[in-house]
């Protein structure tokens, strides 16, 4: 291999057929006279287009007719052949190594004449990026099968994003660094919009996994109950306002009704009805206090009954090693989960900001459909001084706002063949348009392209590493359950 | 002022000379390639004045015999201090009961120097001088042409039997004939063989034979015009009888030099029967000539090969004219 050209942060290989390369690896260019390497990413290739080419080629096709025998003596056809295939590897530049140390890429040139170009191992690589931590997350496999860690400090404080079309292996990513995290004893919160994360606790065979005993299903209605007293007005107003839209009029009704209650010692729900029956006010207040009242009732989050109700403190204080909380919002209504999702995080952020909880890791699934845009913007901004640290999985990459991505951490960029989604993720990513372009075109399945601090802010393409426990979400098909009853019947 | 008589002379002399083409017929040169008018040159009168036959019809019902056209070409590739490296290509192109096939030999490079001058001499018919040879790059190349395309036309006229071998240009006997594949022996060859041998030139060089055109662009139907003695009037060396023919109705008229018992009439319609006709040139010798030229990339393939495994020593280089002259280009020719 020999450099041929560059062109702004590109740097043009010539190779030879012969030497396989897949997008996403990584080249050095040695300079030995100037103890300087570059190092350099493979985004895509494409034939060396030398002088003549099109001509061979036009009547290689003319004569592929006719029979065509070839007496060469001096065996210059396969030179011709090389020439044909030779490649240019288009390669972006990445950074340069002077004495074994990363420097800014300042227009360093290496040698075109005397250099050498060879592939570099994901290993080499993060022995230059140098990470600050030591606890390491098996993500899977690099394109050139080596192992595939990252450190779990640099999830740490982090924001992270997860897309990718669907069936492209994204839930199974989360998983993975639900998994990883959960190994060095990180508290992790994870809304489950498909109730798919509870098989972090069962093994690949049915059985119980080793990370059983640090996951525990919370089910709305059923082990997910909080008392009225303990969600507090602050919450109960954030829930009346943004997700039940209550009106300013109505709001000051409810305020005044709370702290009656409150100064009766009589905050349940029970008394919450009688009251605002009995409260003195229009009727049109009363009316729309008490729709709100029983929207509340139906999403089965508040009890009075003290037995059956639980605390985020008490959920993790049970998980000193560690563990997940699995939110599970599969069969609850649209409301109800808006409801349930703010009531859970403005209460997380109440216990951090009393430092009643350490820093949480909170993973949320296709979050657009029960976040409003706004605590979007808070949950990154904001959140992350008291200690929650996001990771957002979406298959829409629109649903994600520009500058949520501009202040993303961490992409695990998975395979779109949509122009426009490649085109909203590239245009938001902290990597050049061109890699992600035309890497993420061509990911298979289980490969994602990782971008940001996890990997030095060196992108590489992973493939994800299969798990023991189950981490695939499940379609549910029509005819795998009819195949056994019904044989096929021909049509025409 | 400094040109004075001797240059009002000259100038008398080319507008006296414009006097003489007014009202003529005249076809422009395009970036110095030589043009050739839609219907011919000249008047019948012009034509018949020229000389040559009258035009005779090509029977269409010709007998299909196997077909095979030889082209070859040959390119310098760089000079050493004695001599020149060049590489050739030969090209067979055949059609045989329908069915197409091609044989390419080489490319293969030749390097001709003061070292081995005197071999290549002897290989000829005609010994010529070596200076002659190792100084200059047309004549070298000529030499390497004439040797590789005559020794591929023997071993198709020794392989074939009862067909038609046709080469590309005329059966001119060369002043490079090999002596041991010579036209001749070729010809004997094709002969004894009953091999029809005929020489196709694209575009004949010989200006009476351009003004008999005309008379063939008025014929509606393939036809020929036997111009045996012009062309033997002009260049003796010529073997077998030489035609104009227009092998197509929308053909160009072709000049064929043609070596056969069985007569010009048949041998033409041998061959319009035998081979497909392109514009009235025949297939195999258009792909002889498309499989023999040099693409770009097969001649970087050959200096790829002298310079990787014939331990040449590659000096840099410049271009004479280049570098006293400079790089502007003002699309002009000539000046050399």
């Amino acid at each position: 291999m020999r450099i041929l050209s560059k062109r702004g942060d590109e740097m043009m290989i010539l190779a030879l057929p012969g030497e396989e390369f897949t997008k996403g690896e990584y080249m050095k260019i040695v300079d030995e006279r100037a103890d300087t390497q570059m190092v350099v990413q493979l985004y895509d290739s494409a034939y060396l287009d030398s002088p003549g080419i099109q001509e061979d080629l036009l009547r290689d096709e003319l004569f592929s007719g006719s029979e065509l025998n070839r007496l060469d003596p001096l065996e210059m056809e396969s030179l011709g052949v090389m020439i044909k295939d030779a490649r240019v590897l288009l390669c972006k530049i990445r950074c340069v190594i002077r004495a074994g140390k990363r420097i800014p890429e300042s227009g360093w040139l290496p040698s075109r004449s005397s250099s050498t170009v060879s592939k570099m191992g994901v290993s080499e690589l993060y022995e230059i990026i140098g990470s600050r931590g030591t606890r390491r997350i098996l993500l899977g496999e690099s394109v050139n099968g080596e192992g595939n860690s990252i450190n779990a400090e640099d999830l740490d404080g982090r924001l992270n994003i997860i897309t990718g079309r669907k069936e492209a292996g994204k839930s199974h990513m989360a998983k993975l660094l639900v998994s990883g995290l959960l190994d060095h004893g990180a508290k992790v919160l994870i809304f489950d919009l498909n109730g798919e994360y509870g098989g972090l606790a069962l093994s690949r065979e049915g059985g119980v996994s080793r990370y059983a005993k640090r996951v525990k299903v919370l089910q709305p209605g059923y082990n997910l109950r909080f008392s009225l007293r303990y969600l507090g007005k602050r919450i109960l107003v954030d829930v009346l306002q943004n997700v039940l839209e209550v009106p300013g009029a109505t709001m000051r009704e409810f305020m005044r009704i709370w702290d009656y209650l409150e100064q009766s010692g009589r905050v349940t729900l029970k008394d919450l009805e009688e009251t605002i029956n009995h409260w003195h006010c229009n009727e049109f207040v009363r009316d729309a206090l008490l729709s709100r009242y029983y929207s509340l009732i139906s999403s089965d989050l508040i009890s009075d009954n003290s037995r059956y109700v639980t605390t985020i403190e008490e959920e993790f204080a049970s998980m000193k090693d560690g563990g997940a909380l699995i939110v599970t919002l599969s069969g609850v209504g649209p409301l109800a989960r808006r409801m349930i999702v703010e009531s859970v995080l403005a209460k997380l952020i109440d216990c951090l900001e009393q430092r009643t909880l350490e820093p949480v890791f909170l993973l949320a699934e296709e979050a657009h459909l029960y976040l409003r845009h706004t605590y979007w913007e808070d949950l990154i901004t904001r959140m992350r001084h008291f200690g929650v640290f996001s990771t957002f999985v979406t298959n829409q990459p629109d649903a994600i706002g520009p500058d949520i991505y501009r202040q993303a951490d961490n992409i695990f960029l998975y395979n779109f063949t949509n122009e426009k989604d490649i085109e909203q993720v590239a245009q938001a990513s902290m990597t050049d348009f061109e890699t992600v372009k035309s890497i993420v075109r061509t990911l298979e399945p289980k490969h994602c392209l990782v971008l940001g601090k996890v990997v030095g802010d060196l992108p590489v393409v992973v493939k994800s590493v299969d798990t023991d426990f189950q981490s695939l979400g499940s379609t549910r098909l029509f005819f795998t359950s009819h195949i056994e009853s019904t044989p096929p019947v021909e049509t025409r | 002022m400094i040109l004075g008589s001797s240059v009002s002379e000259v100038a008398q002399l080319s507008l006296a000379s414009l006097s003489g083409i007014r009202g003529r017929r005249m076809v422009l040169y395009r970036n110095g390639e030589e043009q050739q008018p839609l219907m011919g040159w000249g008047s019948v009168s012009a034509a018949e004045s020229s000389g040559g036959s009258s035009c005779v019809p090509i029977p269409t019902e010709g007998s299909v015999k196997p077909v095979s056209s030889i082209d070859s070409s040959v390119i310098v590739l760089g000079e050493v201090d004695d001599g020149f490296v060049m590489a050739g290509k030969v090209t067979v192109s055949s059609r045989r009961e329908g069915k197409k096939y091609a044989y390419v030999f080489g490319p293969s490079i030749f390097y001709i120097g003061e070292s081995n001058v005197a071999k290549v001499n002897e290989l000829l018919s005609n010994r010529l001088p070596e200076r002659f040879i190792i100084h200059d790059a047309a004549v070298a190349t000529r030499v390497v042409r004439v040797i590789m395309e005559r020794a591929a036309a023997l071993d198709v006229a020794i392989n074939m039997s009862g067909g038609i071998l046709a080469l590309d240009g005329s059966l001119r006997v060369s002043n490079f004939e090999p002596s041991r594949c010579s036209l001749v022996r070729i010809a004997e060859t094709c002969e004894r063989n009953g091999v029809v041998l005929m020489g196709v030139t694209k575009n004949t060089k010989l200006r009476p034979l351009q003004r008999l055109e005309g008379k063939l662009y008025k014929s509606t139907r393939p036809s020929f015009m036997e111009v045996s003695d012009v062309v033997r009037s002009i260049a003796p060396t010529v073997l077998g009888r030489s035609v104009l023919a227009r092998l197509s109705s929308d053909g160009v008229p072709l000049r064929i030099d043609i070596l056969t018992e069985e007569g010009l009439e048949g041998s033409l319609s041998s061959l319009v029967a035998s081979d497909i006709l392109c514009h009235g040139y025949p297939d195999t010798l258009k792909a002889a000539h498309i499989l023999s030229i040099f693409s770009l990339g097969e001649e970087e393939s050959a200096k790829g090969r002298l310079v990787r495994t014939e331990g040449t020593n590659v000096v840099q280089s410049f271009n004479v004219r280049r570098a006293l002259l400079g790089k502007m280009q003002l699309g002009g020719r000539g000046g050399n």
